[in-house]
């Protein structure tokens, strides 16, 4: 999920000068949870470590900043996965310049500690096994119907 | 005292910030930062449109101030946020 606003100004500068960064979310990689210029994040520079279920805000200096789940914890890095996403990234921790620390969705403003959110991030990291067999069925799905459909033409 | 479609009010580091979502983020971008005046008006129009007069009672009995007072920070309020086109 890449940031959306106004980018005159490093989000690093943003975070060291006011200690947090507002932004619009937009793309699909962290879908159900944001959806594209709906959903305001508030984000924070990291107090310490991510732990795993945070969601980090990551940039690897090409002036794209990524808003992605860590869903583990290594000596050098975190992995990293969109809610809506099916690829595994190992981002060395100097990259990550913020943490995920509330936000508003479809106008509600959510705290992190609330029970629906924090159900939400473990259950729908739970089910990625599912979540991921079901997107293979439909990439193989969608081939077959490829093939077929080739073929009569 | 009406919100305009499209804004919200969130909260960093202790600060509350009006931010523009949806299509208003076109038109809208950046924040507006609100002192704790601010945020306790726009939590009460938020809810429902309310009347100067209404919101000078409710602003006068939280901060202990004269109606009139808070009457007058409400309509400064009012002008600052009609002008940078969140209140319609």
């Amino acid at each position: 999920m890449t940031d959306s606003c106004d980018n005159r100004e490093s989000v690093e500068n943003v975070l060291l000068r006011d200690g947090y960064y507002v932004t619009l979310t937009s793309g699909v990689s962290m879908r159900p949870l944001f959806k594209t210029h709906r959903d305001a994040v508030v984000i924070s520079p990291p107090a310490g470590e991510l732990r795993k279920y945070d969601v980090a805000l990551y940039t690897y200096g090409d002036g794209r900043y990524i808003l992605h789940r860590v869903v583990g914890v290594r000596e050098e890095c975190y992995l990293i996965r969109g809610d809506n996403t099916y690829r595994l990234e190992r981002v060395p921790k100097r990259c990550v310049i913020g943490v995920m620390t509330s936000f508003n969705r479809n106008g509600k403003r959510y705290d992190l500690t609330e029970f629906s959110y924090k159900f939400y991030s473990r259950f729908w990291n739970f089910i990625y096994p599912i979540r991921y067999l079901l997107f293979k069925a439909r990439v193989l799905l969608s081939k077959i119907k490829h093939r077929i459909f080739r073929k009569k033409g | 005292m009406k919100i305009k479609k499209g804004f919200v009010l969130t909260e960093a580091a202790g600060n509350s910030l009006v931010v523009a979502v949806g299509e208003m983020a076109d038109k809208f971008s950046g924040y507006v930062k609100l002192n704790s005046t601010g945020a306790f008006i726009w939590k009460h129009i938020e809810k429902k449109n309310m009347s100067v007069s209404e919101l000078a009672e409710l602003l006068a009995a939280e901060y202990d101030i004269s109606v009139e007072t808070a009457t007058r920070d409400i309509e400064a309020f009012e002008r600052t946020l009609v002008g940078a086109g969140i209140l319609e």
